[in-house]
This record gives structure tokens, C-alpha cells and sequence, in this order.
């Protein structure tokens, strides 16, 4: 009983620690923030109703939550070997370059939508590595702001309870065989 | 037999002889109708070249890119909304660039909005791209509809941007519809 409690404690423990490393985790900016390169990578932040995106050099950018209309999630990839290195690889014999492209890395996308204080509407998305952008839509959704898709987690219950499990009939249909 | 050849080739060297003198004449001939065509192309008053009659406005308003119909992803509708604003910037061709719901474009007095619909969306696969160079390319149709503050349509066209090859990222297809549609307004204002 002991080691089964031990080893529940253990794996909440990993579960705690994989998910502030993936929200302390480098996120790279996309497009959006007019005052900032695309691909600029920093930290973001949810700290006192706000959501702060701090790049190593620029100056950091901040969305009040409560602005913040839409939150959220997608998918992309980029290549394992990028950069430089990865450009010229592509020059590479019997088609190599083309055979490291086959490599790829997975990254989550989060997409926030927020009106300025002339109400004006503005996009910004932020690449960020697999699993990261759920952490960071509860936290923003916590904040204040607003979102029209559910978290991904909440889809699995709304699905369930739509469409029963195979192999286990609705109740009403129960009662009609034990009649 | 003799002289039948000989006769032969005499004839021969005449036709020859005739030729050579009468292809001079027809060069001549040929040069000189051509500068006759030249001169009466010159003395002709020279067609006005047809331009397009351009739209004038101080600003425009660039309303949210939404989709008909079809499942987009956020990114890309985001993505596309902010390169076409950046790009409208960059052109300098209107004093100011608004963006959706802005307040302060109701009081422009000659303000044109623009409204895009996304008709067609495919998202490729870079990986494709990259490994193939003919397959896996992403593909945006938007409906571009640009009417004037009395509600008159101005431009209705379709655009599309796409990324090919070695383009990099599915979200570089908004930066080729983006510039696309820069483009598109650059030639009607």
C-alpha cells in the first residue's frame, strides 16, 4: 500500500515538474507585436492580470487579460536540424539535405486575440513546445480572459457524454431487455 | 546527247544567272516597302497608352478575415489579418491603416473598408515540401471586397497565397497572400 501511494507521489511529482518546464520554456514570436521581429524567442508570463512576452533584447510586450478575446491552440512543426546549418545542408549530395527534413520537431501554436483601448482588434501568435500553450490558456482563461473553444481537456468529458462508450448501452435501452 | 547537255547546262547557268541578278531587286523592294510602312506608322498620331483610373482615399479599414463555411485555424486567420495590416503600412499608399472595430475610423472622411472571406483553405505539409519539392503545398483563397464609405464596391477580386517547395512554414502562405493583396490595392488606389 505504501509503495503504491510512493509511486502515485512520484509520477504527480514528474506531472508538476513537466508542466512548469514546459511553461518556463522558451516561446518563439510568430507575428502580431509590431514592435518586435518575427521569431524573436523570450519568456511569457501571466503575472497580475497580465500576459507578458519578454524577449532577451526587446523591450517587453504586455496583453491585459482581460482584453484578451480568444485563446487558442494549434499545431505546427519545424525542422529538427534548422538554422544555417539546416540551409546548407539542403546543398548537400545524394539528396541528404532532403533526408534531414524528414526530422521534425512538433511545437504548439497559441493564438490570442485582444482589442486595444481603442477597441481596435489585434492577433498574436506565439510558437512554444508540445504541451506548453494548455498551461498557458488556463492561466490566461484564469486571468480574465475570455475564450470560444474549450480547453483540450475539457473536449474528452463533453465527448463522452454526447456518445456513450462501445460495449455500454444507455440506460433507458437497459430497462427495454430486462423487460 | 552531246549537245543536249550542253544546251542543258547552258540553260542552267541562265536561270542561275537571272536569279542572282533579280534577288537584289527584291531585297530592294522588300526594304523599301518596309520603310514606307515605318514612315506611315511614324506620321500616325501615337495611341494614348490605357491607364486604369485609380481610387482616392485617405484611409482604410481592414475588418477581420473570416472564413465561409470552411474550418480554419485560428493561426492562420490571425496570421493573415496582421501581414495584410503590416504590409497596407509598409505601401504607405493611405495616410492611416486601421485595424478592425478602431473607433477613430469614423471620423475619416474618406474611408474605405476592406472585407476578406476565406473561400478556400489547404494546409499542406512542410515536410512534403521540403523532402519532395512538388507536393504538400499550403493554399489560401480569400475573397478580397473593398467598398467605399457610401457602401459602393470598389475592388472584388480573389486572391490567393500559397507556400511551395522550400517556403519554410504553413503560416508563410499568409505572408504570400498578404503581399498579394497589398499589391491588389496598390494597383486600384
Amino acid at each position: 500500500m505504501h509503495r503504491r501511494f510512493r509511486w502515485l507521489l512520484l509520477l504527480c511529482a514528474c506531472a508538476a515538474f513537466a508542466q512548469d518546464a514546459a511553461k518556463n520554456s522558451q516561446v518563439t514570436h510568430v507575428v502580431g507585436i509590431s514592435s518586435m521581429k518575427q521569431g524573436v524567442k523570450g519568456t511569457l508570463e501571466i503575472k497580475d492580470g497580465n500576459a507578458l512576452f519578454k524577449p532577451s533584447k526587446a523591450v517587453t510586450a504586455q496583453i491585459p487579460a482581460n482584453s484578451i478575446i480568444d485563446v487558442s491552440i494549434g499545431n505546427d512543426s519545424k525542422r529538427t536540424i534548422g538554422g544555417p546549418i539546416g540551409t546548407l545542408s539542403m546543398f548537400g549530395p545524394y539528396g541528404s539535405g532532403r533526408f534531414l527534413s524528414l526530422f521534425r520537431t512538433k511545437l504548439d501554436v497559441l493564438t490570442i486575440s485582444f482589442r486595444d483601448e481603442n477597441d481596435a482588434l489585434h492577433g498574436v501568435v506565439f510558437s512554444m513546445p508540445p504541451g506548453a500553450a494548455k498551461g498557458y490558456k488556463k492561466d490566461l482563461l484564469a486571468a480574465g480572459a475570455k475564450s470560444t473553444t474549450p480547453l483540450p481537456e475539457d473536449k474528452p468529458e463533453a465527448a463522452e457524454q454526447k456518445a456513450p462508450a462501445k460495449g455500454v448501452k444507455p440506460a433507458a435501452e437497459k430497462k427495454e431487455v430486462t423487460k | 546527247m552531246k549537245r543536249i547537255t550542253l544546251i542543258a547546262a547552258l540553260l542552267c547557268t541562265l536561270t542561275l544567272i537571272a536569279a542572282a541578278q533579280q534577288t537584289p531587286k527584291s531585297v530592294q523592294e522588300r526594304e523599301k516597302t518596309r520603310t514606307d510602312a515605318e514612315k506611315a506608322a511614324k506620321n500616325k498620331p501615337a495611341a494614348a497608352p490605357v491607364k486604369k483610373a485609380k481610387f482616392t482615399a485617405s484611409a482604410i479599414q481592414v475588418l477581420e478575415f473570416k472564413p465561409a463555411d470552411i474550418p480554419v485555424p485560428a493561426q492562420f486567420e490571425m496570421a493573415m489579418y496582421e501581414e495584410t495590416i503590416a504590409k497596407l503600412d509598409k505601401a504607405l499608399r493611405f495616410k492611416s491603416v486601421y485595424r478592425d472595430g478602431d473607433k477613430r475610423a469614423a471620423s475619416e472622411p474618406d474611408l474605405v473598408t476592406m472585407k476578406c472571406t476565406i473561400w478556400g483553405f489547404k494546409e499542406g505539409s512542410a515536410r512534403k515540401r521540403q523532402v519532395t519539392s512538388v507536393m504538400g503545398a499550403t493554399v489560401l483563397r480569400v475573397h478580397v471586397h473593398i467598398e467605399n464609405a457610401k457602401g459602393e464596391p470598389l475592388v472584388d477580386k480573389d486572391v490567393s497565397g500559397t507556400v511551395e517547395m522550400m517556403g519554410g512554414g504553413n503560416l508563410k502562405a499568409t505572408v504570400d497572400l498578404a503581399n498579394n493583396i497589398a499589391a491588389l490595392v496598390n494597383a486600384n488606389f
